[in-house]
């Protein structure tokens, strides 16, 4: 079941933020949400994680379906390294091997044990990533994740996304259509409001 | 690079050693002068003075009774201080409601709680009462100032992953409290400890380290007057020192390469 | 060889703490000659220090008495210091005296708070003549080495046992009974416990005795608690008594010192006269005269009540209508030679028995007593 938002309205005391917007997010497929900053799309994913409720509006296809997310101010806890900050969100779900194999093919071998505090901004981007693609989830949002890596990693990066997010919904935030363009994304623009084909 | 850490530390503390020595040369020396036991004895006087009294079984006890006392204050005024936070930090009537309390608690002199106590209270409790009143508008401020300071947005990616309770609370919660409730403890410490020997000094509960203080005070027993301070001084470290080894297990039993950077 | 040890000690940590030190500070072996003249002096000051502490202890084990060498008083000039309160008031007529210039010699006074400030002073000799309380003298007189000398006593027994009704007739009319008072852990505890034991009373069974710090906390224990009694020394008895008018004078403690003491138990001295060694032997005559002049302020205090308690009032001890019906009760006195050493060294010798340092840990021998 796809997840729908329908005409949904929502405005922060005078500023309207989001006017009759209407988007289908599909199943094993990676929705892109495109848009300058302050269009909205910060809000759409707060109504998507229920932390917002719309003015108007519907959403569905939400109900009883697990959510990942890939912050874009990765929310790590610092005081923990990169494995334990995984574990403490999948640790029910996946073993530590699981949890370490996925940081090295991250590029993140040599600080696995590390305080997260000490990792630099790219490296903490890559472990919430890592942390959000292994939380057994049918509906990932990645928020602008690849703001900040380096073009290097940047493609190891992608390329795991698109390993870890076959089969589920995901919804992607960027500015860039070139990321776009590499997931074959169906891309939602807010600012034009339209939906270009399935 | 570890190694040239170890060799300054090594450094720091002989360097430290060092300076003390120094002085206790200058404190030997100006007993010397002064050569007046009631005013000054010399610090080889107070360290055999301290061996004698080690002899004396009523010496350990005195310490134990203190001891036990005072930090039974400060147990309390962790208890009430963390629970009373976390009401405030729900309710900002309540906030606002122990507001004027803790601010005169934080301002009034101890000398002024102890005289106003001894009027109710048994002389045998006032150093537990006394330290929990230095303690409670410490601990209170501080998990409050914890409490307002928890990043909701780490709660908020916690409830996006559904993460337990117990979860947040050991991984959240606590790591982001643990500072606070560490600086909290670090003035505490001190302060119950301080405040509790003056309130015994004044209410002279039978076989304290208070008693024994006023006892050679107005005996003139200047070098147990030495003594006595010194073993307050090395109780005092002791105490701190426990303390911070707890939190640093605390600290690693939840993670063990806790980041250094992370302030606590 | 112990003390060998310890410099060959000292120079080593010295040298070795010294030499990492200004390795690191200095980083090359240059200015190595400063380097050597430092250690060598720190490792020097440190096995002084060894050294001097070792027979620092010897000396104070062996007792000897110590001069005080710092102030010198001018030879017509004694400085005087007192205790407030009743031990002070004996002396009322003979400050009034010196202040109009009756007296033979010049005298300063001073009546503080405090007995600390007597004591530093007395150590530091910058006071002459000090009322104090009789087992600070004791007290004096052993951490001093032996350096004051007590001339005489000038308060007996100020202590009374007070109550709310008249039940109380003798020391054992108190088994049972609560007592509150002040002087925890020295000598109102001790002559309590005293007269107990001596009257067949266990102080820790038969009676349950309270302390306080204050006397006011007590006067306030006996509104609330009608059923028991207090202990108090004058003039807080006549300030208490003046405010509750339920409350009356049971027992006098000295009296029951003596009506159950042997001789050598002395009787209940509370203030004695010191003087300090040093001032006796360069101006005896001074002191003498002193010591006539005091013996006639206290006769005078005595039977003049009002106008000393004018006198009490002035110099600050207590109001006067306190010391009216205080002063005949406070037991002023002046006694000297071996009436006095008879008094004090039995009084001495009970507190020490319940407390060695209540008397500065040994009882004084023969020189602690003035002899003319």
């Amino acid at each position: 079941m796809p997840v729908k938002l329908e005409h949904i309205s929502k405005k922060f005391g005078d500023k309207i933020v989001l006017s009759d917007f209407s988007a289908e997010f599909k199943d094993d497929t990676i929705n892109c949400i495109m848009g300058p900053s302050g269009s909205g799309k910060t809000t759409i994913i707060n109504i998507i994680l229920g932390i917002i409720q719309p003015d108007s509006g519907k959403i569905s296809g939400i109900s009883g379906k697990r959510l990942s997310i890939v912050f874009q101010d990765d929310r790590l806890l610092n005081w923990l390294n990169a494995k334990e900050n995984i574990s403490f969100v999948c640790g029910n779900y996946v073993t530590d091997d699981v949890i370490i194999d996925m940081l090295e093919r991250l590029g993140l071998s040599g600080s696995i044990n590390e305080a997260v505090s000490k990792l630099s901004g790219g490296m903490k981007r890559r472990v919430a990533i890592a942390r959000a693609l292994l939380y057994p989830a049918d509906i990932i949002i990645l928020d602008e994740p690849f703001k900040g890596l380096d073009e290097e990693t940047k493609y190891i990066v992608m390329d795991k996304v698109k390993e870890y997010t076959k089969g589920k919904c995901s919804i992607l935030v960027t500015h860039e259509k070139s990321e776009a363009d590499y997931f074959d994304a169906d891309i939602t623009n807010i600012y034009l409001q339209t939906v270009l084909t399935e | 690079m570890t190694t040239s850490i170890t060799k300054s530390k090594y450094r720091q503390s002989t360097r430290k050693l060092l300076f003390a020595a120094l002085w206790i040369c200058i404190w030997q020396i100006a007993s010397m002068l002064i050569s007046q036991e009631i005013l000054l004895v010399s610090p080889v006087v107070v360290v055999i003075r301290i061996i004698g009294l080690s002899g004396d079984p009523s010496f350990w006890s005195s310490i134990f009774n203190s001891f036990l006392r005072i930090f039974f204050g400060f147990l309390l005024a962790n208890v009430f201080g963390v629970i009373l936070a976390f009401f405030s930090s729900k309710s900002a009537f309540f906030k606002d409601f122990l507001s004027p309390v803790i601010s005169i608690m934080k301002s009034t002199p101890v000398a002024s709680f102890i005289i106003l106590a001894l009027v109710w209270i048994n002389s045998a409790y006032l150093s537990t009462f006394i330290s929990f009143l230095m303690v409670l508008p410490v601990v209170y401020t501080n998990m409050l100032a914890g409490i307002e300071n928890i990043d909701s947005k780490l709660i908020n990616m916690a409830d996006v992953f559904k993460v337990s309770a117990a979860k947040k609370i050991k991984y959240i919660y606590i790591p982001s409290l643990l500072p606070y409730y560490s600086a909290a403890c670090s003035i505490g410490l001190g302060f119950s400890w301080k405040s509790g020997i003056a309130a015994e000094v004044i209410g002279l509960p039978q076989n304290t380290i208070g008693f024994s203080l006023y006892s050679a005070k107005i005996f003139l027993e200047t070098p147990d007057l030495f003594a006595w301070t010194v073993v307050i001084i090395i109780i005092s470290v002791i105490f701190e020192k426990m303390f911070f080894a707890i939190i640093k297990l605390i600290k690693f039993s939840i993670s063990k390469d806790w980041g250094e950077d992370y302030a606590g | 060889m112990f003390v060998l040890f310890l410099t060959i000690l000292g120079y080593n940590i010295g040298y070795n703490i010294l030499y990492l030190k200004l390795k690191n500070y200095f980083g090359r072996l240059v200015q190595m000659r400063f380097k050597k003249a430092l250690f060598t002096i720190a490792a020097f000051i440190l096995s002084l220090a060894l050294l001097s502490a070792c027979s620092n202890t010897t000396t104070t084990t062996t007792p000897s008495p110590i001069e005080s060498p710092l102030k010198t008083t001018s030879a017509n000039t004694l400085r005087v210091m007192a205790l407030k309160g009743p031990t002070a008031m004996g002396m009322v007529k003979l400050i009034s005296d010196a202040e109009e210039g009756k007296t033979a010699y010049n005298y300063t006074f001073d009546i503080v708070g405090t007995a600390d400030e007597i004591s530093t002073k007395i150590a530091k000799g910058e006071v002459d003549i000090a009322a104090v309380p009789c087992n600070l003298a004791a007290i004096l007189y052993n951490k001093t080495n032996g350096a004051i000398t007590v001339t005489n006593i000038n308060t007996l027994g100020v202590l009374y046992i007070v109550e709310d009704g008249n039940t109380i007739n003798s020391v054992k009319d108190l088994k049972g009974k609560t007592i509150y008072t002040t002087g925890k852990g020295t000598t109102p505890e001790f002559t309590l416990n005293y007269i107990l034991t001596k009257n067949g009373l266990d102080p820790t069974k038969d009676v349950n005795i309270i302390y306080k710090s204050e006397s006011t906390e007590v006067a306030a224990m006996l509104e609330q608690d009608t059923a028991a009694v207090a202990m108090l020394p004058q003039p807080y008895v006549a300030t208490v008594l003046a405010k509750n008018k339920n409350l009356s004078v049971a027992l006098d403690v000295s009296k029951e010192w003596d009506n159950v003491s042997s001789a050598s138990d002395g009787s209940v001295v509370t203030g004695v006269l010191i003087v300090r060694n040093e001032v006796l032997k360069n101006n005896k005559t001074a002191v003498e005269a002193f010591l006539n002049e005091y013996k006639a302020s206290v006769e005078y205090v005595n039977n003049n009540a009002d106008a000393a308690a004018t006198l009490v009032e002035k110099y600050g001890i207590a109001p006067a209508a306190i010391a009216k019906t205080a002063i005949p009760e406070c037991n002023i006195t002046y006694i000297d030679g071996n009436e006095m050493k008879e008094k004090i060294s039995g009084y001495l010798t009970v507190l020490y028995n319940q407390n060695s340092a209540s008397v500065g840990g040994k009882l004084p021998d023969d020189n602690f007593y003035y002899k003319k």
